[in-house]
């Protein structure tokens, strides 16, 4: 059968979709867009809570009081988000020069296991020192991993995806044989498991704000923010980031190293990756254990898509979404949603704030013809 | 499931009380009723859990101090999402005692001070002793084990007894070399086969774990790790550990050994009256306290559809045995070194 | 004569533009027509709604007389018309036969290759062409590959074809071959739309429809005109065909620039892409490099900007041996490249003009201020370049993704040139542009000889290269087959030495 029409007397008009990117992006719109996201998630997730039997209005009042509800509970969101904010960091800087690398998890671990390390060795030093000899070895320990993925990858053409990600998995199995019966377990006479002693008050991180909540680590965020921001948009090493991702032949073509540029890529991202260790560790655990890092890196992968790749942008998304994970404890226990909702709300929020990000560069259009 | 008494009825209580209050103000100081949040660590269906919260059935139905007794549970939670949890407890108000049902001492050591009113319990081994008003639960149920060991000692017949162990902690080994002590009691020719998972819950690797043992040659498998499924398919008699596992598998699990955490709680519950009604300081342990099963802490679970599977003699000795070692006349050896295959 | 396609006051617009406006066209049983125009005058826009690729929004298209409206090229195969791109859309690793049946549906799931294989001969024997119906497509040469794409079309039924700027990618010898082909088809009965810019393929149609800032500016017979009235119709004014004879001053060209002695390269899958390549350019003299396109040139400007090593040979610019070493010490000692491919090779797309402009440079002590780009000075020195190129964009920072191919393309030349003072490597620097754009980027090239820069220049345009170099280098499998005098050669030299003869003695 054939569509065309031979015999139309007249031409009928046909409209038509089609979608276009936005050449002039208003800042307006396209917040405009993440609050309809916002809104729109927050309905579904309102579905899923009331198909659950629980009760809606409790269940999001509560949400909402836990995530930035008070004074404690902001500053328990943003010691939530910290971590995942440094993560976050980490894949805005390997994603912008279109690096993909999965490793931010296992450099989250290097990151805690440096900063252990340096714990180890450097015990002793006046306080302002040694809580600085520990960070440097734990953003050392993450860049370290981010480094060998990025020198496979240089020299043996390892994709990186898949070198990160047999990273991840023995970076863990090698903290669970150092703290599972290796040297750092934790000495005692009645326990033998995963996890290291307690850490020494001399290694914290300081509290920020008087409260024991918020340390160090969220001023590391934010000013890891900053020198993401400045090292991408303001420096010759950004300026060639940001070409890697855009086209690296051209790049190569004119006259700069390429294999050199992803080593220092995986570098930074790696610090920041490590510092999300160092932070957790350091500032919340007080306490070398796997448990506490599991996800960050991953979750860390979404912050940053959700901030569209952009350092402020990864902030905000990690303020919401520790604020989430502050708040969905408080509806756990105040609400009495069942815990493996809040992941899936989680998740709805991640899909229609990956959808803003869409509607906010592209547009779709009626195309009327008549043809 | 879940109880949770609302500002309201407590608000009623308070009032009810102080009505009671104006006829008999010698009553006023002490308290009727006890809320209690129970912080979980593996989830209500876990053994380690799920035989709390039977024991707190168990007190509550005593009435203590003829106390109203409640209580509230969470979902598994660890690390500082614990610790919000426990400050949240803490801050509504309506808790007296905050049961944090496992290693919780880091969490507990970072909030205790603010709340010197609130009893704070921590359980097993990975603990650190606080003392002031963090109370030290343990939990050996290491002569049940001993009592399982003989009853395996007497049924084997390869002479190969195998242990599938969780993380090789303090409170499993114990248990683990009582097994095999009470095995070699009645038959000294007993070889042992151990092997630990790495976690407190990982089905898949128990049940390799124990298949590993079964082809090695052992014939009886005492299982910490819970899971029966290669036994039935071998065909061979296991034993569960906390909670009465015989449900899981009725054709295998001869019995188990068990948790029994009603001395605990009623210490606990004593502890913070005496403190409440009395105004003695909190004074908690700072070294371990348990309770053994001349005390009521454990004991083993009854045979059910396999009662006519065990020879009457070997019931004889494991009775005998389970005596003896409440009577005092059996002391069941309390080793806690990391027990290995032979 | 019966009129075959026809559009009547035919209208595309896209956001802002108006691409085609009121085009009235017809094309006639059994002719050649050329649509001809300067890029972005609509020919392409029209041949795409002719093909269904865009519908028009006003105006109709009438198929032998009755109004037709395709949604799809699916519609307009189906009525007969065929489309060949400027770039092939085959799979190298399948046959000719593969190609031509894949995507077809004629026997549903099953391919149906035998009744195929007896139909596609058939085709050939009919059309005189010559190809081997189980030949892996990435063995043929362009020019084949270009066949297929033809043989595609008929195969699927086509009574019109549109050969989109077929010659682009052709030898002299092999575009003659395919106008032999188009002319045969047309007297079998087909009718052809040629989108074509040179002048020569023009001639040769029957009809020229010109078309400017998307209007018809007129119909007409080639022999009823000359090439001159033509391109006046085309851009409106009068224009310099391409550029007079200049040549340099011999004197300063026997003072070498660079030098190269036996280069030979291979490439990843161990073709012999450089064979004994050796060459000499002297200070303010342009050497031309003719050649078909993947016979090596684009090897040579790359092992010559140092982007791949050589496999042996050397390399020296201005006395200094520096083969093998990274680029960035080629760009170091003043060589400029403007690549073949400038999207890909050349820019940053997304990136704006003022960053393109410091592409290369980004660490240089004229675009850094400490540890961070110095963004105020390269928006002056961009601003500067822009005014000084008559770069037509919005501002400095429009990315160069929206700017017309002559207009990116003088950002690569303003780039280079600032930042280069030896040796300029140009490698088809005028492919795709217009012919006003062609002039200026010409007579830039031609300052900087004057300035004394040693050039490289790669042309697909024979006439260009005879115009502007002092020499020719003609290049055939890697090898150089020959280097001749302008003044003394003739096409038909070139296009011997091209397809591989080797002139004896050369240089």
């Amino acid at each position: 059968m054939t569509s065309i029409e031979r015999d139309t007397p007249a031409p009928r008009p046909v409209t038509r979709i089609r979608i276009e990117p936005r050449v002039n992006r208003k800042p307006l719109w396209t917040f405009a867009m993440y609050l309809a996201a916002t809104l729109f998630g927050l309905l579904l997730s309102a579905l899923l809570v009331w198909t659950s039997g629980a009760d809606v209005i409790k269940a999001f009042s509560a949400l909402l009081n836990g995530a930035f509800g008070s004074q404690k509970a902001i500053i328990a969101s943003l010691a939530k988000a910290t971590p995942l904010i440094l993560t976050g960091l980490a894949t805005v800087v390997a994603f912008r020069a279109q690096v993909w690398s999965i490793g931010q998890e296992g450099q989250v671990y290097a990151g805690a296991m440096g900063a252990y390390t340096g714990y180890l060795l450097f015990a002793g030093l006046p306080p302002a020192l040694f809580v600085s000899a520990i960070v440097l070895c734990g953003i050392i320990g993450g860049a370290v991993l981010g480094a060998l993925a990025a020198i496979l990858k240089d020299r043996f053409d390892v994709n990186e995806i898949i070198s990160t990600v047999m990273m991840n998995y023995l970076i863990v199995f090698l903290l669970s044989w150092l703290i599972g019966g290796g040297p750092w377990t934790e000495v005692s006479t009645s326990v033998v498991y995963q996890q290291t002693g307690p850490i020494g008050e001399a290694a914290h991180l300081p509290a920020l704000m008087g409260s024991g909540k918020l340390h160090l680590g969220f001023a590391f965020a934010l000013v890891s923010a900053l020198v993401c921001y400045v090292v991408l948009e303001k420096t010759p090493l950004g300026y060639e980031i940001r070409a890697l991702g855009y086209n690296p032949v051209a790049l190569a073509y004119r006259g700069t190293n390429i294999g050199r540029t992803i080593i220092l890529v995986m570098i930074l991202s790696g610090a920041v990756a490590g510092l999300a260790g160092v932070s957790e560790i350091f500032g919340t655990a007080h306490r070398l254990r796997s448990d506490t890092l599991f996800n960050l890196g991953y979750t860390g992968i979404i912050i940053g898509m959700i901030g569209g790749l952009r350092p402020l942008g990864t902030v905000a998304a990690g303020i919401v979404f520790g604020g989430l994970s502050s708040g969905a404890l408080y509806m756990k226990l105040l609400a009495q949603v069942p815990a493996s909702l809040v992941p899936a709300m989680e998740g709805i929020l991640m899909l229609t704030f990956l959808c803003a990000g869409v509607a906010a560069r592209y547009k779709i259009v009626r195309v009327k013809t008549d043809g | 499931m879940m109880r949770k008494r609302t500002f309201l009825q407590t608000a009623s209580a308070l009032a009810v009380g102080a009505l009671i209050g104006t006829v008999q103000p010698a009553l006023a100081e002490a308290p009727d009723d006890l809320n209690i949040a129970v912080i979980l660590s593996a989830g209500i269906e876990s053994g380690w859990d799920g035989t709390l919260i039977d024991s707190l059935e168990r007190v509550k139905n005593e009435k203590p101090h003829g106390l109203d007794i409640s209580w509230t549970y969470t979902d598994p939670l660890w690390g500082d999402d614990a610790g919000d949890a426990m400050r949240l407890f803490a801050d509504s108000g309506e808790y007296d005692i905050i049961w944090a049902h496992s290693t919780y001492s880091d969490q507990v050591k970072k909030m205790k001070d603010e709340y010197p009113g609130i009893l704070f319990v921590v359980v097993g081994s990975g603990n650190e002793g606080l003392g002031g008003n963090q109370y030290w639960v343990y939990k050996r149920v290491h002569e049940a084990g001993y009592v399982l060991g003989v009853m395996a000692g007497k049924l084997t017949k390869s002479n190969t007894l195998g242990v599938v162990g969780t993380f090789p902690a303090d409170d499993v080994n114990d248990e683990i070399n009582a097994f095999f002590a009470g095995a070699r009691s009645v038959n000294p020719d007993i070889k042992q086969k151990v092997a630990f998972i790495e976690s407190w819950y990982d089905p898949g690797k128990a049940s390799e774990m124990t298949s590993a043992q079964i082809s090695t040659g052992a014939d009886i498998i005492f299982s910490l790790a819970g899971n029966f499924k290669p036994c039935e398919e071998a065909g061979i008699f296991c034993f569960g550990n906390f909670s009465d596992n015989h449900s899981y598998s009725p054709s295998t699990v001869v019995s188990s050994a068990l948790a029994v955490w009603d001395p605990d709680v009623k210490w606990i519950v004593d502890e913070w009256w005496d403190h409440k009604a009395n105004g003695t300081p909190y004074g908690g342990n700072t070294d371990i306290v348990w309770h053994g099963m001349a005390d009521g802490g454990s004991n083993i679970a009854p045979y059910h559809a396999l009662a006519d599977a065990v020879p009457a003699e070997v019931k004889a000795e494991v009775e005998n045995t389970v005596a003896g070692i409440k009577s005092g006349a059996l002391q069941v050896p309390l080793d806690t070194s990391a027990p290995a295959s032979n | 004569m019966t009129t075959i396609l026809r559009t009547v006051n035919l209208t595309k617009r896209f956001p802002g533009v108006i691409a085609n406006e009121d085009v009235n066209f017809d094309l006639q049983k059994g002719e050649i027509h050329c649509l001809f125009g300067e890029n972005g005058a609509g020919k392409s826009t029209l041949s795409s709604c002719l093909f269904g690729f865009y519908q028009p929004e006003g105006g109709s298209l009438e198929l032998n007389g009755e109004p037709v409206k395709f949604r799809s090229p699916r519609d307009a195969i189906h009525a007969g018309i065929g489309m060949v791109h400027q770039h092939f859309v085959l799979v190298p690793d399948f046959t000719v036969l593969e190609n031509i049946v894949v995507g077809t549906h004629e026997h549903g799931w099953q391919l149906g290759l035998d009744e195929a294989r007896k139909r596609v001969a058939s085709l050939c024997r009919e059309y005189e062409i010559d190809l081997e119906p189980d030949a892996l497509v990435r063995d043929l040469a362009v020019g084949q590959q270009q066949w297929v794409e033809i043989l595609k079309a008929l195969y699927l039924g086509a009574k019109v074809l549109i050969l989109d700027e077929p010659s682009a990618v052709l030898t002299p010898e092999e575009s003659i071959r395919l106008f032999r082909i188009i002319s045969h088809m047309k007297e079998l009965g087909l009718s052809i739309i040629l989108i074509s810019h040179k002048m020569v393929e023009v001639m040769q149609s029957d009809r020229v429809t010109v078309l400017r800032k998307g209007k018809v500016v007129g119909t007409v017979c080639p022999d009823e005109v000359t090439p001159k009235e033509l391109t006046r119709m085309m851009v409106g004014r009068d224009i310099e065909l391409r550029v007079v004879r200049d040549r340099s001053n011999k004197e300063a060209a026997k003072e070498p620039v660079l030098v190269v002695g036996g280069l030979s390269y291979r490439d990843t899958r161990d073709n012999l892409m450089l064979d004994q390549v050796t060459l000499t350019i002297g200070r303010g003299e342009i050497l031309g490099l003719a050649g078909v396109s993947g016979n090596g040139q684009k090897e040579l400007f790359e092992v010559l900007s140092g982007i791949i090593v050589p496999g042996s040979g050397n390399v020296t610019l201005a006395g200094e041996r520096i083969e093998g070493l990274p680029s960035r010490h080629y760009m170091d000692r003043g060589v400029g490249l403007v690549p073949d491919d400038r999207f890909r090779e050349g820019l940053i797309p997304e990136f704006g003009i003022q960053e393109n402009m410091i592409l290369g440079w980004q660490r240089h002590d004229d675009y850094t201020q400490g540890p961070f780009l110095n963004h105020k000075q390269i928006g002056t020195i961009a601003e500067g370049l822009i005014d000084e190129f008559r770069i037509k964009a919005p501002s400095a920072d429009t990315p160069v993704n929206h700017l017309s191919g002559g207009n990116a393309q003088k950002v690569i030349l303003a780039r280079e040139f600032v930042h280069s003072n030896k040796l300029l490597l140009a490698n088809q620097p005028t492919r795709g542009l217009d012919l006003g754009v062609i002039e200026y980027v010409y007579k830039q090239i031609i300052a900087k000889r004057d300035e004394g820069y040693a050039v490289l220049l790669a042309s697909e345009e024979l006439e260009d290269l005879l115009n502007l170099s002092d020499r020719i280098a003609v290049i055939s499998g890697g090898r150089i087959t020959g280097v001749v005098d302008p003044e003394n050669t003739s096409i038909e030299e070139i296009g011997l030495l091209m397809a591989g003869e080797r002139k004896e003695a050369a240089e």
